[in-house]
């Protein structure tokens, strides 16, 4: 007997969580995702309108649906002020390439978004287009989503770092190793400081190991505390529990941030100008570097990208530099040469160098240790 | 040779389709309301000649059909393989409307960005590149250099960077090494900002911007400035040759394409021209005896008889004679 039909579930591209909450300037993230498709290549949001008066969208990035497949090609604008009441954001991104296709449900791409107002507006998704690898339009509907923003509760404990998060369990910018970070509890109860409480902050580092202190509350009702990162700290996302009790009544609030390079020179990729990776290069041609970075801190840094090129015998044959400021999260720069007729063949290097400032200004400091790739030069 | 503006999302490979979807989010849809036209000088180049690529800018006939005087046309022609070896924007007349994106300087320097002019062959010339994002959004672009020696002949043509341009300033420095082979003699280094290649439907930001450097040895004579084109058209002129470092222009196929965007409307057209080694009449990349024997078997024919061989008609006055055999045997055994 055959099992019976089972109709496959409708293709959708929802706006998720399609009801967000956010306090009052704070960051948050809506993700776009693509349910129960198949052989999908590319996908496009022509418009998603939301009221520029309540949020404003401070940047956005693809999601892993189509990228844990292979190369992509992204493409964002971001207009926040579209027209005198709503902000726009359009995206379209292709797998690059032919054989693989995205199939099920998965994230597209997540918009950030900053509350600038207290109220409701609606994440409205407009004309949206999918494209299967025949390149036909696959059938699908969209969800809209929504966002409110409200001012944040009144807090009794509020534990943040002197780089953010104030407020409940909000998230403090990044700190690198050897920062020193200043853990502030503020005790505010009934409108008034608290002086005079032991308030215990236990943090726990990426692999939930807590440290745990003490301090008391000064007569500003903040509790002051500080530690220094050493050399070679745990990478990764740390929480600090700020905990107090008053009048009987026990209060608590967290801070969390992560823990690394500011700016870190995560891959680099030799590859030929269409972005395929090519390990061998004759002398004379082109090569190019996919370097992947990433700024773990929650605003765009000032960079000065580095690379010195080496041929076989150690001479160096190219300079390139970059000095621009780096946004928030993953980024790629793909840079170009042409290596020098002149070079010697056999295997050189690529280093790749991440600072604050060129060094030629003075007083700069490298955001991670260099990166480097081999670079096999052959005769031509 | 002329196409006008198209609808978008009409291409069927992966990367077209890319490359449409930029083009879906940047333009919208629209009715044709503008046309480009693109042409080579002549169909077909030998090695020496000097090109020219040349076209115009018009309204659609709905609109009147009048000329565009301050379009920024995007050139790219490519060799057989594919590879870029011009990358170039020529007004059609006077400068457009600025855009959010501006080259806003171009030097040649030393490795720290210190201006230097002077380079000599055989070593690493420097420039260094500032581009300005006025808009709040990062934009999505790809920086080309492009150099042409003092006989205005290319000898580089790469995209030197692809990525996100952020809001405010970006400095940019790129090292290229100076061949042996190419004249001594003031250089210009051509720098672009393109939204995606104009060969994958893209466009210049903005007028290109370009440095002169010198690259040490002696000066050849000056090549004749070409002539201005008239509003609404553009020209482009280079130096045809075949340095053996550079290998630009081997005789081949070349494709061009021209697109334009003007204020929303987007254009473009492609053409193709050829390359050739004066002589090779067979097109095998050899001037050899197989190239005589076909001269031979065309000898004092001209056009209109069968026997007429075009290729043969070296010096195109429509007879096959003893001036041709004259180029041919000055040619013979050179290699493409």
């Amino acid at each position: 007997m055959l099992p019976p039909k089972v109709d496959a579930a409708p293709t959708t591209m929802i706006v998720d969580p399609q009801n967000s909450t956010a306090y009052l300037n704070a960051t948050f993230n809506i993700n776009i995702t693509v349910t129960d498709v198949t052989n999908m290549v590319g996908w496009q949001i022509t418009e998603l309108y939301y009221l520029n008066s309540i949020l404003n969208c401070t940047g956005a990035t693809e999601g892993p649906f189509l990228t844990n497949l292979g190369s992509t090609f992204p493409i964002f604008d971001i207009l926040n002020n579209f027209n005198s009441t709503h902000g726009r954001v359009r995206a379209a991104s292709v797998l690059l390439g032919s054989g693989v296709s995205a199939n099920g449900t998965g994230v597209i791409a997540t918009l950030n978004f900053t509350a600038i107002a207290t109220g409701t507006t609606d994440a409205t998704l407009g004309q949206t287009i999918l494209k299967d690898s025949q390149n036909l339009d696959i059938p699908h509907t969209t969800i809209s989503g929504n966002a409110t923003v409200t001012l944040p509760p009144i807090q009794v404990v509020d534990v943040y770092t002197q780089r953010g998060g104030v407020g409940a369990n909000v998230s403090s910018d990044s700190f690198k190793p050897g920062d020193t970070i200043f853990l502030n509890a503020s005790l505010i109860f009934q409108g008034a400081p608290v002086p005079g409480i032991i308030v215990q902050f236990i943090t726990y580092d990426p692999h939930g190991t807590p440290t745990a202190r003490n301090s008391v509350s000064g007569p500003d009702g903040v509790a002051l505390l500080n530690f220094t990162l050493p050399a070679n700290p745990v990478f990764g996302n740390y929480v600090t529990l700020a905990s107090a009790t008053i009048n009987g009544n026990s209060y608590n609030d967290t801070v969390s941030y992560q823990v690394g390079w500011l700016i870190n020179i995560i891959q680099i990729v030799l590859c030929n100008c269409t972005g395929y990776a090519q390990a061998q290069f004759p002398r004379g041609s082109l090569v190019y570097l996919n370097i992947t970075l990433q700024n773990i801190a929650f605003s765009p840094k000032q960079l000065f990208l580095h690379l010195q090129i080496y041929d076989g015998s150690t001479n160096p044959v190219g300079t390139d530099w970059i000095n621009y400021a780096i946004p928030a999260g993953k980024t790629n720069v793909f840079m170009g040469f042409r290596i020098p007729y002149w070079s010697i063949s056999g295997v050189g290097q690529i280093y790749v160098a991440a600072y604050d400032k060129p060094f030629w200004v003075g007083d700069y400091q490298a955001y991670c240790p260099d990166n480097y790739v081999p670079l096999s030069i052959s005769g031509g | 040779m002329t196409r006008n503006h198209r609808k978008i999302g009409s291409k069927p490979l992966l990367v077209l389709l890319a490359v449409a979807l930029t083009l879906a989010l940047i333009n919208g849809a629209g009715s044709a309301t503008i046309n480009i036209t693109v042409n080579p000088g002549k169909p077909s180049y030998f090695i020496g000649d000097q090109g020219t690529i040349w076209g115009n800018m018009t309204f659609s006939a709905g609109l009147g059909g009048g000329l565009i005087p301050d379009a920024l046309v995007s050139l790219e022609v490519d060799n057989m393989s594919g590879v870029p070896i011009i990358l170039r924007t020529i007004t059609t007349g006077s400068a457009p409307a600025p855009s959010t994106i501006l080259i806003t300087s171009v030097t040649s320097c030393d490795p720290a960005g210190n201006p230097k002019y002077v380079f000599p062959k055989q070593d690493l010339a420097y420039f260094k590149v500032t581009v300005n994002n006025t808009d709040t959004a990062p934009k999505y672009a790809e920086i080309t250099l492009n150099i042409f020696d003092a006989r205005n002949v290319v000898y580089e043509a790469f995209t030197a960077y692809k990525g996100l341009l952020v809001n405010g300033t970006t400095t940019m420095l790129f090292s290229d090494p100076i061949p042996q082979d190419i004249s001594s003699g003031n250089a210009t280094a051509y720098f672009n900002v393109f939204s995606a290649l104009p060969s994958a439907g893209g466009f210049a930001y903005c007028i290109e911007q370009s440095t002169v450097f010198s690259i040490v040895g002696t000066s050849p004579p000056p090549l004749p400035t070409p002539e201005q084109p008239l509003s609404g058209f553009y020209n482009l002129t280079f130096l045809i040759d075949n340095y053996q470092r550079t290998r630009m222009f081997r005789p081949g196929n070349y494709s061009v394409s021209a697109n334009c965007k003007y204020q929303t409307e987007v254009a473009n057209a492609t053409a193709t021209f050829q390359v050739v080694l004066r002589g090779d009449i067979n097109r095998d990349g050899i001037v050899d005896i197989y190239d005589a024997l076909l001269l031979a078997g065309s000898f004092l024919k001209t056009i209109g008889d069968p026997k007429y061989n075009a290729n043969a008609d070296i010096n195109v006055d429509g007879v096959v004679d003893i001036y041709d055999a004259i180029i041919l045997a000055g040619n013979f055994g050179k290699t493409a």
